[in-house]
C-alpha cells in the first residue's frame, strides 16, 4: 500500500513526511555512507532534542555522508505499519532504516529502552545483535544512558561515550577504510573499538561471583581497550554549532532557538548525573554567543531564543550576555528565554525586562526540606535564599511559585518531609505578611515531589531506592500535611521510577528482561497511558530477574560496579568521597569556589583553569 | 497597506494542517525583507490572516493571505523573497496590494475542486449519481442539533468530469456560508456508489470577490 494513502488514516502525519525548513536533502549519488539518526519517542519530543541538531549538523556538513532522521511511530502509525508491512523509514527520503550504513540511537532516558527494540524490529533489522549478518546495518547508541550501556548490550553492536562531534566522523572514517578493504562484520567492531570512546560491549565478559554480585569484566579482544574513555571537545568555539537547523511544522516540545551556553555544571549535586558525566566545565564564547543567535534567528525566522545549560547563571558572562541579546533581539521581536535560573535581585529585574514568563510562575528546586538534607545532596540552595527570591517575586508582582523537591532521598526521615510542609508554608506567610497593594492577588504555591532515582557515576549510585510503598506513605504523608489552600501538591505515580532506577543502575542480566518486556508489549514506557507497572514485573519475574536488587539493595563501596570500565574523567575515589561527605552531611564548593579534584582537569581545559587565565 | 499573496500548496506539504501552514509562513516572512507591519501592544505579532482553510491532505493551487506591510514593495522582489525561505511544497504566485480592510476570508465566494477517486467501480457511475437532482449527505456536526442532513446539490455549481483520470472536477460554493467540504463529494460516492479505495483532492481555484 502506497504511504500517501496510510497517512490519510494516521493522526499528526506531518510526524512522517519531514521536508521542513533546514532539513537536508542530499543526491544520493554522492554519498558514501548513510546514517540512520533515530530518536526513541515520537516526533515531538525527538525533535526538541539538541543533540539531534547538532549531530545532524556534524554529518550532514560532510560531503560523502548522509545522516536522515527516524523517530518512533505512533502506535496508530505502527498498527497500520504492521499490518501493510510497511518498514520503518527515514523522514528525508523515506528509505527503510535496514538499508542505512548505521543506524544510530541516542538514549536520552532508560524508559526509551523498549521502543529501540520496536523501531528495530519495524525496520527489519534483528533485534538481537548476535543475529546480525554481514550486510545488515551497525546498531551503534550514545547519549546520556550509554554510560551503562549493560542492561541493552544484546541489542546495540557497538555504543559512544561522550560527546559525538569528533568521534561520529572518526567512526565513518573508520567505515569506509573497512568497506574498502572488504572485511567481515567482526572486523569492522574491531576496528572500531580502537577508537577512543567507542565501546564494544562483546569484547567483553562479565564475570559474576557467586552471590551474583560482579567479579569482573574480563577483555575477550585484544582490540578493546581495558577502559573506555568518554569523548569531550576541549574547545567550544571553534566547534561547529547548526545554524541552519529544521524549523518543524508541527508544534514540538521545545519550538525555539537553543543557544548553548556552556556544557557542564559547576555545582555538583550529589543526585545529579548531568553534573559530572559532562564535567569538565567549558564555556563558549559571548561574542561567539552572540553570534550564533544571530545566524540562527536569521536562518529559522524562531520568535524566541532560549539559553540552553544546565544552570543558566553560572555562565560567566550571563548578565552581559542576556542584555546584549535583549538589546539586540527586542527590536526583531524575538523573545528571550532564561530556564534554570538562580534568582536574585539582578536576575529579577532581567525577568521583569524581558516579560519572559508574565509575571506568571517563578520556580525553585530546593530537592530537600531540611538545610541537612540539602547539605547531604550537595544542593546550594538555602532557605534563606528562596525567602529573599520569593520577597522580591511577590513585591514585583509575581504570585505563582512553583518548588520542586524530591523525595526518597538518601538519609531522608520525616523530618526533611516536614520540612518541605515547612518552606511551603513559610512561603505563603511570606506573602501575606506583605501589605496587600504591593502585592499581586491570588497566591498559588505549587509543591512537586518526584521520586529519587540512584544513577551511575553518581555519589548516590550506592545508594538503595526506597521501595514503592515508603515512597506512597512519604507521598500521603505529605498530602496529609500539606494543608494550605494556597498550596498544591503534585507528585507522581512511584512504579515508573523504580522502573527506572532498574534499568539505570543494571547489568547484562537485565538484557531478557527488557527484550521480555518488549515481547509482553512495553513500548513508549516514558508515557503514562502506556506504562504498564506489572508487565514490567511479569517480565522481570518470567527470566528470573530479581528486580529490588538493581533498585533497592545498598551496593558496598568496594563492589564492582557493572560501569566500572568506563572512564567518565571523574574517578570512582572521588565520589567515594563524595558519597561519604554526604553520610557526614557535608558539603563541597562549586568548581568555581574551590577544586574538588575531581579528575577531570586532566581535559586540560575549561573552569579547572580558569584560575590560572587571569 | 495590505499584501494579497496567492500562493500554491504541493504534494510535499499537504499534510501540513492550517495552524502549522499559518506559523510556518509567520516564519518564513520574519526572514525575508518584506517590510512586516507589527500589531501594537504588549506582544506585537505579524499581522497575517488567510483564506479559506484547507484541509489536511489536500493539494492547492489557488490559497491567499493578506499581509499587513508598512509600505509598497516591488512585486517580482517580494515574491522571489517569499519563494527564497519558503519550505519545498510552498510557491508564491502573485502579488497584489490592497488598502481594503475587508477580511479575506468573508471575500471568498466559489472554488473548484479536482477530486481523483480511485476505486474498482465503473467510473461513469458517479457521473450518474451527479445526474441527480438530490443527493443527500450527512453532514458532521458538533452542535446540539447533532448531525444534518444536507443536499450536496445545492452547493455544487457547475460539476465536470475527466473520465481518463478518473476525476471530478467541481465548482462549489465556498466561504464562510455555504462552504462545499470536497470531502462531501467523495462521502457522496463512497455512500451511493460504492467503496472509494483512495482518492486526492485538489483545489484548483479559489474565486474571491
Amino acid at each position: 500500500m502506497k504511504l500517501d494513502k496510510i497517512l490519510k488514516q494516521v493522526e499528526k502525519p506531518i510526524r512522517y513526511t519531514g521536508g521542513e525548513l533546514n532539513s537536508c536533502m542530499k543526491d544520493l549519488r554522492d554519498i558514501r555512507c548513510r546514517i540512520a539518526f533515530c530518536f526513541p519517542d515520537v516526533y515531538e519530543i525527538g525533535m526538541s532534542h539538541l543533540g539531534l541538531k547538532i549531530l545532524y549538523d556534524v554529518y550532514n556538513r560532510r560531503k560523502d555522508t548522509y545522516c536522515e532522521r527516524v523517530f518512533a511511530p505512533w502506535v496508530d502509525m505502527e498498527e497500520i505499519m504492521r499490518k501493510e508491512d510497511i518498514k520503518l523509514f527515514s523522514l528525508e527520503t523515506k528509505t527503510p532504516i535496514n538499508e542505512f550504513d548505521f543506524v544510530a540511537f541516542t538514549l536520552q532516558y532508560e524508559m526509551s529502552y523498549t521502543n529501540i527494540l520496536n523501531m528495530l524490529d519495524l525496520g527489519g533489522i534483528k533485534v538481537k545483535a548476535a543475529d546480525r549478518k554481514d550486510g545488515d546495518p551497525f546498531v551503534m547508541a550514545g547519549g546520556p544512558c550509554a554510560y551503562n550501556a549493560e542492561p541493552i548490550t544484546d541489542f546495540i553492536d557497538f555504543f559512544v561515550m561522550g560527546e559525538g562531534e569528533e568521534v561520529n566522523l572518526e567512526i565513518v572514517d573508520c567505515y569506509l577504510k573497512w568497506r574498502k578493504e572488504g572485511k567481515s562484520r567482526d572486523e569492522f567492531l574491531e576496528m572500531v573499538a580502537e577508537i577512543e570512546g567507542v565501546y564494544v560491549p562483546k569484547f567483553y565478559t562479565p564475570v559474576y561471583n557467586e552471590d551474583g554480585t560482579i567479579k569482573e569484566y574480563e577483555r575477550n579482544n585484544g582490540h578493546a581497550k581495558r577502559k573506555v574513555t568518554k569523548r569531550i571537545i576541549k574547545d567550544l568555539d571553534t566547534l561547529t554549532y547548526p545554524e541552519k537547523w529544521i524549523v518543524p511544522f508541527l508544534n514540538v516540545v521545545h519550538d525555539r532557538v537553543m543557544l548553548e551556553m556552556f556544557r557542564g555544571c559547576i555545582r555538583g549535586c550529589r543526585f545529579c548525573q548531568a553534573g559530572y558525566i559532562y564535567r569538565p566545565v567549558r564555556e563558549k564564547s559571548k561574542e561567539r554567543l552572540e553570534k550564533l543567535a544571530e545566524s540562527l534567528i536569521r536562518n529559522t525566522g524562531y520568535e524566541e531564543i532560549s539559553l540552553t545549560s544546565l544552570s543558566t547563571s553560572d555562565y560567566r558572562d550571563f548578565h552581559p550576555l542576556a542584555n546584549s541579546l535583549i538589546e539586540k533581539f527586542k527590536p526583531m521581536n524575538v523573545n528571550l528565554s532564561l530556564p534554570s535560573l538562580r534568582l536574585d535581585s539582578v536576575s529579577l529585574k532581567l525577568l521583569d525586562e524581558i516579560n519572559q514568563v508574565r509575571k506568571s510562575g517563578l520556580t525553585f528546586a530546593p530537592e530537600a526540606g531540611t538545610q541537612r538534607l540539602r547539605d547531604v545532596i550537595n544542593k546550594g540552595l538555602t532557605e534563606e535564599d528562596i525567602m529573599n527570591a520569593c520577597n522580591l517575586a511577590f513585591r514585583n508582582g509575581w504570585n505563582t511559585i512553583k518548588l520542586y523537591f524530591m523525595i526518597g532521598l538518601p538519609t531522608e526521615t520525616y523530618e526533611d518531609l516536614d520540612g518541605i510542609v515547612d518552606i511551603a508554608n513559610k512561603v505563603v506567610d511570606l506573602y501575606y505578611s506583605i501589605p496587600k497593594e504591593e502585592r499581586t492577588k491570588g497566591l498559588t504555591v505549587t509543591v512537586s515531589a518526584s521520586t529519587f532515582v540512584p544513577k551511575p557515576f553518581t555519589a548516590f549510585q550506592w545508594c538503595g531506592q526506597n521501595s514503592i510503598e515508603e515512597i506512597k506513605a512519604k507521598q500521603d504523608y505529605l498530602k496529609k500535611n500539606l494543608t494550605n489552600r494556597a498550596v498544591k501538591f503534585n507528585w507522581h505515580e512511584p512504579e515508573i521510577s523504580v522502573i527506572e532506577a532498574i534499568l539505570a543502575k543494571g547489568d547484562r542480566r537485565l538484557n531478557k528482561a527488557i527484550y521480555h518486556a518488549w515481547e509482553l508489549g512495553a513500548k513508549f514506557d516514558s508515557w503514562g497511558e502506556f506504562f504498564d507497572y506489572d508487565r514490567w514485573i511479569k517480565a522481570f519475574e518470567d527470566v528470573g530477574v530479581d528486580y529490588k536488587y538493581y533498585s533497592e539493595r545498598p551496593v558496598s563501596l568496594d563492589e564492582k560496579l557493572a560501569w566500572d570500565h568506563i572512564n567518565i574523567l571523574v574517578s570512582k575515589e572521588f565520589l567515594k568521597t563524595e558519597y561519604e561527605k554526604a553520610m557526614n552531611e557535608t558539603v563541597t564548593p562549586n568548581c568555581r569556589q574551590k577544586c574538588a579534584g575531581c579528575g577531570a582537569s586532566c581535559v586540560g581545559t575549561g573552569v579547572c583553569f580558569e584560575r590560572s587565565e587571569k | 497597506m495590505i499584501a494579497r499573496v496567492k500562493y500554491s500548496k504541493g504534494e510535499e506539504v499537504k499534510y501540513v494542517g492550517h495552524l502549522d501552514s499559518m506559523r510556518t509562513f509567520v516564519r518564513c516572512i520574519k526572514r525575508t525583507c518584506i517590510p512586516i507591519k507589527y500589531s501594537n501592544g504588549f506582544n506585537p505579532r505579524v499581522q497575517i490572516s488567510f483564506a479559506l482553510p484547507l484541509g489536511v491532505g489536500v493539494t492547492s493551487d489557488s490559497e491567499y493571505f493578506d499581509l499587513e506591510i508598512e509600505k509598497k514593495m516591488n512585486e517580482t522582489l517580494l515574491i522571489g523573497e517569499l519563494n527564497s525561505v519558503l519550505p519545498t511544497g510552498f510557491r508564491a504566485q502573485k502579488v497584489t496590494f490592497v488598502e481594503d480592510k475587508k477580511s479575506l476570508m468573508s471575500l471568498v465566494k466559489e472554488a473548484v475542486y479536482e477530486i481523483t477517486i480511485e476505486s474498482n467501480f465503473e467510473f461513469s457511475k458517479i457521473k450518474d449519481l451527479f445526474a441527480q437532482s438530490e443527493i443527500l449527505i450527512e453532514k458532521e456536526s458538533k452542535s446540539k442539533k447533532g448531525n444534518q442532513e444536507i443536499n450536496l446539490k445545492d452547493y455544487i455549481i457547475d460539476i465536470d468530469f475527466d473520465e481518463s483520470e478518473s476525476k471530478i472536477i467541481v465548482r462549489s460554493t465556498a466561504g464562510s456560508v455555504n462552504n462545499m467540504n470536497p470531502n462531501f463529494v467523495v462521502q457522496a460516492v463512497q455512500k451511493y456508489v460504492g467503496e472509494v479505495e483512495d482518492f486526492e483532492i485538489h483545489r484548483k481555484e479559489l474565486i474571491l470577490n
